[in-house]
């Protein structure tokens, strides 16, 4: 349980600071289009969080 | 884009007179409109290292009387590539600003386009005494640094005046010729040389020497910094007119002094145009002066639109020289 | 001075009465302290508001006005966690943020002369401390999880400013190369 936390908290980081990368390269969306962008570092932030209550009531 | 509340303030290339006033409109007229006003630092140059800081009102008090930008200017080689236009956006969202205003010359509306093309909205104002802006009839500056040169060349008569000599003047304009032509009318000179027009130099060396066979003692030439080579000049005038022949290059005193009261009031009138432009979600323009009306043109089409300099004008100096 | 520097100043004042009046042991005394920090929140809206409309900010304003949010903050959660309603770790971890981020502030400020803006995840964080503190105060549903959550987005807060620090630092060693060292 503890691993999978950890996990979710360094994915959410990764999805969060790279969401720029990610919505051009991965999902292929158009440049400069900041709303999506936005959305993956909220969905990344998300993660992070679920990774951190889960690490903290787990430990 | 959505609603813009925070907005930059940037001025680029030379600096000139009134650039102060400018910024202090945009400042407090973006202020009243509710935005937040940040100031950037040393043109593109201080916006890739982040040199950017928060304007309060108090802030741009005092500055309207002082030449020179605040914010001071540079150039950015950095700034001028893909790259680096894509770090100047990231320094502007980290800085939460959403419009910047560019004050500057065509270099600096180039850099304001790139940043437009970026997802920046941007809105220029020309300032640059050169005058050489297309798309408007007048930039902030040209007013104040014609008259400073004129004072200096004033000077230079009187002197030239007592030992009857002919001054080559050269002067500030890079490749136009709009200071030094209106220079040479106001000042009474000989002739004037241009780089958008060809010059006679042996008509012009005749025209001296029939001067002075009517009576003139003193001769001025003035020589466009686009043309230069004022040195050489002065050899090749001595020695075929046998006048003595002295080089002047006023240089950058052109661009320091207070503003004049056309280029104070010339720039709080396209400072706050240009707030209120973004105010209104109008972005992407550049506020140009057009028939003694301020108005604002696409940034696109302002960097196409070219204007030249009138022959008749160029040809009032000879004209007026006989 | 201003009228939001007065408010800001009222502000500060109201820091120490908020742990008088939460152990004054008075009748009601812990609500009376939540109104005293919720009133110390309005009043931060009210200054900033009229320091944006009037055209009032000032340089020394906008100091004291996160200045006085803070110090208010920090004696709520200390006051808390000594009646044992918070962790005590969350009050080192509040501590220790704003420490942290007061002495980098100052030292990038004097040493590069650039300011590190405030990013959304600090926005956030304040956003988050202030409803966690209410809730702690008064119904005190899911305070663990609540806390949890406000720690991360004060991480997230600090990394970003790291990261900006870095960028913006970044930029200028790579421009200083490209173009030669300025004088």
């Amino acid at each position: 349980m503890k691993i999978i936390a950890v996990i979710l908290v360094l994915l959410g980081a990764f999805v969060s600071y790279g969401a720029k990368m990610i919505s051009e390269k991965i999902l292929k969306l158009s440049d400069a289009d900041d709303k999506y962008v936005n959305i993956i570092k909220l969905v990344g932030f998300i993660i992070v969080l679920i990774g951190a209550i889960l690490v903290f009531k787990f430990v | 884009m959505s609603e813009i509340k925070t907005i930059g303030i940037l001025t680029s290339g030379g600096d000139a007179p009134g650039m102060n006033a400018a910024i202090r409109a945009v400042a407090r007229a973006a202020m009243g409109n509710g935005m937040k006003v940040m100031g950037i630092k040393r043109g593109y140059h201080g916006l890739l290292r982040g040199e950017i800081e928060e304007l309060t009102s108090r802030d741009v008090s005092d500055i309207i009387q002082r030449g020179g930008t605040f914010l001071q200017t540079a150039r950015s080689k950095n700034f001028a590539t893909e790259e680096g236009v894509k770090k100047g956006v990231e320094v502007l969202k980290i800085f939460g600003i959403d419009a910047i205003v560019v004050i500057g010359g065509d270099g600096s509306f180039k850099g304001a386009r790139d940043l437009a093309n970026n997802g920046i909205a941007t809105v220029g104002i020309p300032g640059t005494i050169d005058n050489d802006v297309g798309c408007t009839d007048y930039t902030i500056g040209y007013d104040t640094a014609l008259n400073t040169a004129m004072e200096a060349i004033d000077k230079i008569r009187d002197t030239a005046s007592s030992h009857e000599r002919c001054s080559v003047v050269e002067v500030m304009g890079r490749n136009a010729g709009y200071i030094p032509v209106s220079l040479a009318i106001a000042n009474g000179a000989e002739a004037v040389m241009v780089p958008e027009y060809p010059y006679d130099l042996d008509e012009i060396k005749r025209n001296i020497i029939e001067g002075r066979n009517r009576g003139k003692r003193h001769y001025i030439i003035v020589v466009s910094e686009g043309v230069g080579g004022s040195g050489a000049l002065c050899k090749n005038i001595e020695e075929t007119t046998g006048i003595e022949t002295r080089a002047t290059v006023l240089g950058h005193m052109q661009r320091g002094g207070n503003p004049s009261v056309l280029d104070r009031v010339t720039a709080t009138k396209m400072g706050a145009y240009a707030a209120d432009l973004l105010a209104k979600g109008i972005y992407n323009r550049v506020v140009v002066q057009k028939d003694g009306k301020i108005t604002d043109l696409d940034i696109n089409e302002a960097l196409q639109t070219k204007k030249t300099l009138n022959k008749e004008e160029l040809d009032l100096v000879e004209r007026m020289s006989k | 001075m201003s009228i939001p520097n007065i408010i800001t100043t009222i502000r500060f004042l109201m820091v120490p009465i908020y742990p008088i009046v939460y152990c004054s042991g008075i009748e009601n005394a812990k609500i009376i302290a939540l109104f005293v920090f919720i009133f110390a929140m309005v009043l931060d809206v009210v200054d900033g508001f009229i320091a944006r409309k009037f055209n009032m900010i000032t340089t020394i304003g906008k100091m004291l006005d996160p200045a006085a949010d803070k110090c208010m903050v920090i004696t709520v959660v200390a006051t808390l966690v000594s009646d044992g309603i918070l962790n005590k770790m969350f009050l080192y971890f509040v501590l220790a943020k704003e420490l942290v981020m007061i002495f980098s502030g100052t030292f990038i400020y004097k040493k590069e002369k650039i300011v590190i803006p405030a990013n959304f995840f600090g926005k956030l964080a304040t956003f988050l401390t202030f409803w966690l503190l209410v809730d702690a105060m008064s119904v005190g549903m899911f305070i663990d999880i609540f806390m949890i959550i406000v720690v991360v987005s004060m991480a997230c807060a600090f990394v970003t400013y790291c990261i900006n620090f870095v960028y913006l630092k970044v930029n200028q060693v790579s421009d200083n190369n490209s173009q030669g060292a300025k004088l």
